[in-house]
């Protein structure tokens, strides 16, 4: 939290690259923290940070916030946009509100938590690192993960995994369909308490048991004599 | 990409003004749409008069169409927009007549919307340009939807330019944020059926299906039900209506949109920060799922 060492960025007024060239040289010169005043659900705000600091922002945020980011921790007291925590290496995001469409898009590393709900394709093309969602997801949730984890503690909308060639869904609630090429396992041993262990860190409780799903891995391979499941795949 | 977004207060009293709202909602995503800016507003009209609204990309045209109206009503309001003309008329024919009766003056000049509720605007640019014509800002009812167009299918000029109605049936006015893919299959089976296309832009079949939809008895909210099977492609689209007006989503959620809700109002947007301009305040927002259709009653 806000300590003597944060500094702190109104801004209002303020080009958003200014803000960002702003936060980039706060990280260079050691600033461990910068609270961030009157967001206004403004987009790129704290874009392409590559060097460790914390950013705590008051209020919601627009698209791509801490988009393109190694080693940054954020708290968003508030809701975000598209797009939270495109591509980041590593670090943490935590956000209290809701997410819209494409939480944590591709990220490589790191963990995204989303308190409330998030929007469609949450975890999109997620490569490694996490998303846990707090409460619901969002159409095509899942949707070409590559690896890492995503869990989501309510329901999920049509179409969850959809695509996925690696990595774990853990969901908490329902889906209203299932996407193509997954399937539902038994979790292996510790799985499920390190699921639980990661929600009680970020303090979000825990749903009455989890489903573990995973790629069929049905469409690894295109196999012509096969082409029915193709042609539902998309 | 456009983008689409209003106001609507839910009582007649309201302490922010409509049209300001209004328009810096649509300030707001003008960076999502650069072409053109249009807007639909709602009039309570006790005094049964007829909004019309004519696309006049002839030189001079707004001259005769007002000219003509004045021989076929009485002409209550009216502004020339060098391209577009609105006008508020006392008129005891049919919509129909006086559609054909205007879109006979001049290849270049076509109805763009008559209603007894709904009132659409439209210029060129942002919505600066047009304020400076037909004075957006002090407009204070109780909805004003718009779109800022970023043109993809059709030229950039007044009458290719959103909100699109299907005319002669009054008061049913769209803006379409995304693209209708099958709309050239599905123009054709509608011009066989005796529909009037007047634009060339993919979005002007929607208003068209919905009164199709309509006029074979589906109600309001089924027809929008129905358009989310028979449109391809992507949209995310407003329909207003004399008496409600709803937020339609294709079933893949591609594009934004953004809701705030609270007692008095409901607004949204394509952007979330036009939105909180647009209202003036830090309220929440939530985003609408895919396939998902809301509707609001005036």
């Amino acid at each position: 939290m806000a300590n003597v060492e944060t500094l702190t960025l109104d801004c209002c007024d303020k080009a958003t690259r200014d803000i960002n060239i702003a936060i980039r040289r706060a990280a260079d010169d050691g600033v461990p923290a910068v609270e961030i005043l009157n967001t206004q659900a403004r987009h790129n705000i704290g874009v392409g940070i590559l060097k460790p600091i914390h950013l705590i922002y008051r209020g919601h945020v627009g698209y791509y916030t801490v988009g393109l980011c190694d080693n940054v921790t954020a708290e968003i007291h508030g809701s975000s946009g598209w797009g939270v925590g495109d591509n980041l290496l590593a670090g943490e995001v935590v956000i209290e509100g809701n997410a819209a469409s494409s939480a944590a898009p591709s990220i490589r590393g790191g963990r995204i938590v989303v308190k409330g709900n998030a929007g469609p394709r949450a975890g999109i093309y997620l490569k490694s690192g996490e998303l846990v969602v707090g409460g619901d997801a969002g159409y095509m949730s899942g949707f070409m993960m590559q690896n890492g984890r995503l869990i989501i503690c309510g329901n999920a909308a049509k179409g969850l995994g959809d695509s996925m060639y690696q990595g774990q869904i853990w969901l908490g609630g329902e889906a209203v369909e299932m996407g193509s090429g997954v399937e539902q396992v038994e979790p292996e041993a510790g799985e499920l308490d390190d699921v639980l262990a990661r929600l009680d860190e970020v303090k979000i409780k825990p749903p009455k048991s989890f489903k573990k799903l995973q790629s069929d891995r049905s469409l690894w391979n295109f196999n012509k004599h096969d082409f029915a499941a193709w042609k539902d795949a998309l | 990409m456009c983008g689409v977004g209003g106001i609507f207060f839910k009582t007649a009293e309201h302490g922010q003004k409509t049209g300001e709202i209004a328009y810096r909602i649509l300030d707001g995503i003008f960076r999502r749409g650069p072409d053109s800016t249009g807007v639909t507003l709602w009039h309570a009209n006790e005094g049964g008069l007829l909004y019309v609204g004519v696309n006049c990309e002839a030189p001079g045209g707004g001259a005769r169409v007002l000219e003509l109206l004045d021989q076929l009503g009485a002409v209550k309001q009216a502004t020339d927009g060098d391209g577009y003309v609105r006008a508020a008329i006392q008129y005891d024919g049919t919509e129909d007549d006086l559609v054909s009766a205007i879109d006979a003056l001049d290849p270049g000049i076509s109805v763009g919307s008559v209603g007894r509720h709904l009132e659409v605007l439209k210029h060129m640019g942002g919505v600066a340009n047009l304020d400076a014509a037909f004075d957006l800002k002090s407009y204070d009812g109780r909805l004003a939807m718009g779109l800022t167009r970023y043109a993809t299918e059709s030229r950039i000029d007044f009458t290719n330019g959103q909100p699109l109605t299907a005319r002669a049936n009054s008061d049913l006015s769209v803006v379409h944020n995304g693209h209708i893919t099958n709309y050239h299959h599905l123009r054709s089976s509608y011009a066989l059926k005796g529909y009037n296309f007047s634009t060339q832009n993919d979005s002007e079949v929607i208003p068209i299906m919905l009164i199709d939809e309509m006029s074979q008895g589906a109600t309001f909210e089924e027809a929008l039900h129905i358009s989310i099977e028979k449109l391809d492609g992507c949209f995310t689209y407003i329909a207003v209506t004399g008496d409600r007006f709803a937020l339609v989503k294709d079933a893949y959620a591609a594009k934004p949109q953004v809701v705030a809700e609270n007692d008095d109002f409901v607004a949204m947007s394509s952007d979330p920060q036009s939105l909180r301009e647009g209202v003036l305040s830090d309220m929440d927002v939530w985003e609408p799922g895919a396939g998902e259709v809301h509707v609001w009653q005036m």
